[in-house]
């Protein structure tokens, strides 16, 4: 029984080995990244690889500790995106430019220094005036739920919750992570 | 020993791992880094296909950058084709290699079901045609989420609250299709617990629950328990008892496994209605009273039904008419009595409106109140907003019209008051524009603004139309680009209020800007074809009404079932995509049809010597059509229509033109055909004119001659305008005459000499049309003009002009259900080239002169007979048979038409709806044939009148028409043989309006 253990651990060696030459060699010759990919289409709009890391990196979405950060942070965008649809439609009141600034400020605090807020924005695709785009759509929605949930605090999130659910049903959304990420 | 050297083996590889890692580069590192290729690859292929090439914006040789890799994929994506876009990016010596991988839209082909669905409840085919259902039979791939949810929520009706669902997808690379499979674990079903009832149903429990399909253990399905309950309870409602409710609630219990329920069973009383006191119809009293169409007898219901009664009565001028309404409930029986009380009934003695500014005249039409019509409260409130309207509009905006209504004495019995109505009118000032003021605005200039306003300095000021134009202004910057822009206006109305100086201020917003078009959805057709119809390119504004008057222009080039342009967002805030989106048609076009056709014609008879005599013919007609369209992607399309009409076998309009006597035998044969051959080209030249290539082959029965003809045109056409269209064209054609029935002695000698003519002709004509439908219009013009040509120096046998004019107009009938007056003029002129022809006798044999050659007869100016105009029938004078109008010159001694060289038609006609389907009309129409141009006398026109019926189909009405001729002359026949022997008329079926 013992021989037997030992012949298999010089073989379990052995094959180790053989395949980290094999892939360290691969690694070291070009090796493909996934630089981006589309994740979701919510209402004809794109979800991509890049938006999610950008929510993340910018501290714009904080995904929990548990489970899949790219699912959770998805699934915020994606009721991210059906929010702004239904807010458009109803045009609630725009922020000052000293509002949207102020958010500005507080994405750019996370940052230790202006070269980490550019080289996160870099790799997200994304400049300042988009940055700006998205914060301002961020704060419409504040004022819109604000506007139409202005209940009692205990019935508020689930009053949300509900009308979400709701611009899920009715809207069409397509989900490419879900069928295998 | 061997294990130890196992163990630095695998400590080794850990290493050798851990030092290859570091090569794998993180996003920030490629960027910056200039392109060094560029790869699409679609579906494990290389592609260079120039519609996903041209999209990409990551350059080789430029420096990577994520805003282009995320424009890329938009890019690609929005196309359409793709169900996912990735970009893989690897370092290589000269930079970065990037790679984008092409996922085709899969449709799903097949739905699979695993997991446990061997229990109660779940079909799996009932599951699939859910899915279908919403999503078709393909849905994309992509859509497995909400299909997902989709089945959640059915299998939740099912009673399945619990159920977890794993969509997975299986791709062919081969066919770009999938079979969607879902993983189904059901969870436990809910089940009812108990069941409390709360009220007195009017049935026992047990049946109550038997109806519901209701019992404890049974599975708890919420839609088909709303489904009985519904049904229930419309059963209540038909027997009257409107106010019968049902409602359930649940609570859960056992994590959902069990739903007790509890209905709240309200039967109602039964309910009858009555309107009691002074008479009301009972038709108009359950029209007001809607509570059985409503189902429910509440009391805002009842309320409102007595303030409607109240309403009626007023507007017929029962001023103080009341209908309070009492219920009465006792022994399970609810009756509801209207107590209708008309009063008096008011009648306007004078209407006085007090003189102003603004002429009595100019909106006496407009009003609602009469003298000595009954006086009504809601027409006064609505004849005092027209009059304010009125005043308004010429700039008096504080304008006060104040109504005063006096009743004078009524009549003895009360019954009726006369009333003096009031109008009084305190104009105010009239305020006029005086500057209008334009500040905000530097991509348009304020004069340019100012010419496209409705208001100008000097017109009277009205404020709404102050908000016209600033709307207007809007879609101008809009039409610009200026999608967001916003213009505030003040009016600006000085102290005194005799003057406003407008002032528009425009905030005009970023200029959006068309960076790419890209196209979708077009398998046959050509981008180019597409691209042509764009009223816009990239670098232009994104103009509102350009974006969409591209999109009328590519949806009427006809070879979609739908197109959609979206603007789609752009990293650039001031650029946007413009995504077309089309769904082709099929290619194949193929149309086919039947039905009847029944006219008068003229025959020859045995009886009476072969005189004309006039016979009703009914023929059943066919036809089949196909189509190409869209050849090579041009929109270029090719048609085959063909037509038949079968006659009875005994018919005279074959052979001798003799109407059979006796022992004829039945049966049908072809007697009219005609086939057409249609080559379209769109844009001929890449012009904008229309160019048509037409080959034919037809044979038609005419009167007094059937002819066979065959000929080849080529057309060009040109829409000027919406309404105003030009052709042009030439035709060459050759025609035989067969079973000419005019006694030789009668023809002219040019139909003796050419039985076969060959006609080589130009023409030219004009049309103005703004008909709301071709079909079956209700208001509108067309005007035509049409000229031909044909001469021997462009190989014509017999050369000759001939021109046609028409007049058509039509006017829906004010304040009528679409009764629509219609008329229609049509001139004819012609005249042929003299030349010279050999005389031939009634055998066809030549007339020699004393010299024994062949007398010739010069300057003969007729045209040949199938080119002259021939009237009477179902489209020119109806009551006359086909053909059979005619002066005594242009009818034969036999009694069948010859034709002229000049036609004269008119039609009147009002067409009654009757139902959406079924209309009649009343119909006169008057004209006639000259011999020639020189001839027309409009004393000689002969006129019928009728009516007909008009049944409507999607495809057009379908006729019969009945006419009667308003005169009778020597020559005219009487129908002979019809059961429609009503002396002097003639009946016709066919399709379509006469005009």
């Amino acid at each position: 029984m013992r021989l037997r253990i030992a012949n298999c651990g010089l073989w379990i060696g052995r094959t180790a080995l053989g395949c980290a030459l094999t892939l360290g060699a691969g690694a070291g010759a070009a090796h493909a990244e996934v630089v981006d990919r589309v994740l979701a289409v919510v209402g004809g709009e794109l979800i991509m690889l890049s938006d999610v890391n950008a929510a993340r990196d910018l501290g714009l979405v904080m995904p929990g500790s548990v489970g899949d950060p790219i699912r959770e942070v998805l699934s915020r965008l994606i009721d991210r995106e059906l929010q702004v649809t239904e807010v458009e439609r109803y045009a609630p009141r725009e922020p000052t430019s000293e509002e949207v600034d102020a958010e500005v400020r507080i994405v750019r605090t996370r940052f230790a220094s202006q070269e980490a807020f550019d080289a996160v924005l870099a790799r997200s695709g994304i400049d300042l005036q988009r940055l700006r785009e998205r914060l301002r759509e961020d704060l419409r929605i504040r004022v819109y739920l604000d506007q139409r949930f202005s209940t009692a605090a205990d019935r508020r999130q689930r009053l949300i919750d509900e009308w979400i659910a709701g611009l899920r049903r009715r809207t069409p959304t397509i989900d490419l992570y879900l069928l295998g990420g | 020993m061997q294990r130890r050297s196992s163990l630095a083996g695998a400590a080794a590889a850990l290493l050798t791992l851990a030092t290859a890692l570091p090569a794998r580069a993180e996003i920030g590192d490629y960027l910056g880094k200039p392109v060094a290729s560029v790869r699409l690859v679609l579906d494990g292929r290389d592609t260079t296909d120039p519609a996903f090439v041209q999209v990409v914006e990551t350059r080789v040789g430029r420096p990577l950058s994520m805003m282009e890799v995320r424009e890329s994929i938009t890019h690609l994506f929005s196309l359409g084709r793709f169900e996912n876009v990735q970009v893989d990016a690897s370092m290589v010596a000269a930079g970065v290699a990037l790679r984008y991988d092409l996922s085709p839209v899969h449709l799903v082909s097949k739905i699979e079901f695993t997991g446990k669905l061997n229990v109660p409840g779940i079909d799996t085919g009932d599951l699939r045609r859910v899915v279908t259902s919403r999503y078709g039979g393909a849905p994309p791939v992509g859509r497995a989420g909400d299909v997902s949810a989709l089945l959640a929520d059915t299998l939740r009706q099912r009673g399945y609250r619990q159920a977890v669902l794993k969509p997975r997808a299986e791709l062919s690379r081969e066919s770009e299709q999938a079979v969607l499979i879902f993983d189904i674990d059901p969870g436990p079903r809910t089940v009812i617990g108990s069941i409390e009832i709360v009220g007195m149903p009017t049935v026992s429990r047990a049946e109550l629950l038997d109806r519901l399909d209701l019992g404890p253990g049974k599975p708890y399905e919420p839609d088909t328990l709303d489904a009985r309950i519904t049904s229930y309870v419309d059963s209540r409602h038909q027997r009257g008892y409107y106010e019968a409710r049902v409602t359930p609630t649940v609570t859960f219990a056992d994590a959902e496994r069990v739903a007790n329920l509890t209905l709240m069973v309200a039967p109602g009383p039964h309910v009858s209605v009555k309107c009691v006191g002074d008479p009301l119809p009972d038709d108009v009293c359950t029209e007001l009273v809607p509570i059985e169409r409503e189902g429910s007898a509440d009391e805002d219901l009842l309320e409102d039904s007595s303030n409607r009664i109240e309403e009626y009565l007023r507007g017929q001028g029962y001023r103080e008419a009341t209908a309070p309404h009492t219920r009465k409930e006792a022994d399970g029986e609810l009756l509801i009595t209207f107590a209708v009380h008309k009063g008096p009934q008011y009648r306007i003695a004078n209407l006085e409106i007090s003189e102003g500014s603004i002429p009595r005249a100019d909106f006496q039409s407009a009003l609602r109140l009469r003298t000595a019509a009954p006086f009504s409260s809601a027409s006064l409130d609505a004849d005092v907003a027209t009059v304010e309207s009125v005043y308004r509009r010429q700039g008096f905006r504080a304008v006060q019209v104040r109504p005063t209504v006096e009743p004078l004495a009524s009549n003895a019995g009360g019954t009726q008051v006369p009333v003096v109505v009031r109008i009084t009118v305190v104009e105010g000032v009239r305020t006029v524009v005086g500057d209008l003021r334009i500040e905000g605005n530097s991509s348009v200039s304020a004069d340019v603004l100012r010419e496209g306003l409705q208001l100008q300095p000097g017109a009277p000021f009205f404020e709404p139309q102050l908000q016209n134009d600033r709307n207007a202004i809007a879609l101008r910057y809009a039409n610009l680009g200026f999608r967001t822009v916003t213009v505030d206006v003040v009016p600006g109305v000085s102290d005194d209020g005799t003057q406003a100086n407008p002032m528009f201020t425009i905030r005009e917003g970023p200029r959006l800007l068309l960076d790419h078009v890209l196209i979708s959805g077009n398998v046959r057709t050509s981008a180019d074809t597409i691209e042509r119809e764009l009223q816009l390119k990239p670098g232009d504004p994104l103009g509102l009404a350009a974006v969409n008057e591209s999109k009328r222009r590519i949806s009427a080039l006809g070879l979609f079932r739908s197109v959609e342009l979206t603007e789609l967002r752009h990293n650039a805030e001031d650029q946007r995509d413009l995504l077309i989106t089309v769904e082709e048609a099929p290619p194949t076009t193929v149309g086919y049809g039947g039905g009847l056709e029944g006219r008068l014609r003229v025959v020859r008879t045995e009886q009476d010597g072969g005189v004309a005599s006039e016979k009703f013919e009914v023929a059943p007609r066919a036809f089949f059509e196909i189509g190409r369209r869209n050849l090579f992607g041009k929109n270029r399309s090719v048609n085959l229509s063909t037509s038949v009409s079968l006659y009875p076998k005994d018919s005279p309009f074959f052979g001798n033109q003799v109407a059979p006597t006796a022992g004829t035998t039945g049966g049908f044969a072809f007697a009219e055909y005609r086939v057409q051959g249609t080559f379209r080209e769109p844009r001929l030249f890449d012009t904008a004119a229309v160019g048509l290539l037409t080959g034919t082959i037809e044979r038609q029965i005419r009167s007094s001659f059937n002819l066979a003809r065959r000929g080849v045109g080529a057309q060009v056409a040109r829409q000027l305008t919406r309404s105003i269209s030009l052709t042009g064209g030439y035709q060459i054609q050759r025609t035989e005459l067969l079973d000419v029935s005019i006694d030789p002695a009668d023809q002219p000698l040019i139909d003796r000499a050419f039985t076969q003519v060959r006609l080589s002709s130009f023409s030219a004509s004009g049309s103005y049309n703004t008909r709301d439908d071709a079909l079956d219009p209700s208001t509108g013009e067309y005007l035509s003009a049409n000229g031909q040509i044909a001469a021997r120096a462009i190989g014509s046998e017999i050369g000759f002009v001939k021109s046609s004019f028409m007049a058509q107009a039509f006017r829906t009938v004010p304040h009528t259900r679409r009764v629509v007056l219609a008329g229609n003029a049509r001139l004819g002129l012609a005249t042929g080239f003299p030349r010279d022809v050999p005389v031939t006798d009634a055998q066809g044999n030549p007339v020699l002169d004393a010299n024994g050659q062949q007398i010739v007869q010069q300057g003969v100016r007729d045209l040949p007979q199938a080119e002259r105009f021939f009237a009477g029938g179902d489209s020119t004078v109806r009551g006359f048979a086909l053909d059979r109008l005619g002066t005594a010159d242009t009818i034969s001694q036999d009694g069948f038409p010859i034709g002229g060289n000049a036609l004269v038609i008119f039609n009147g006609e009002v067409r009654v709806p009757l139902f959406s389907f079924l209309g009649v009309v009343a119909f006169i129409d008057t004209g006639n044939v000259f011999v020639h141009a020189v001839d027309v006398d409009l004393g000689q026109l002969r006129s019928a009148v009728g009516y007909g019926v008009r049944v409507k189909t999607p495809v057009g009405p379908i006729r019969i028409d009945w006419g009667y001729k308003m005169d009778t002359r020597d020559g005219d026949l009487a129908r002979p043989d019809s059961f429609l022997a009503l002396g002097g008329s003639a009946v016709y079926l066919s399709f379509g309006q006469a005009f």
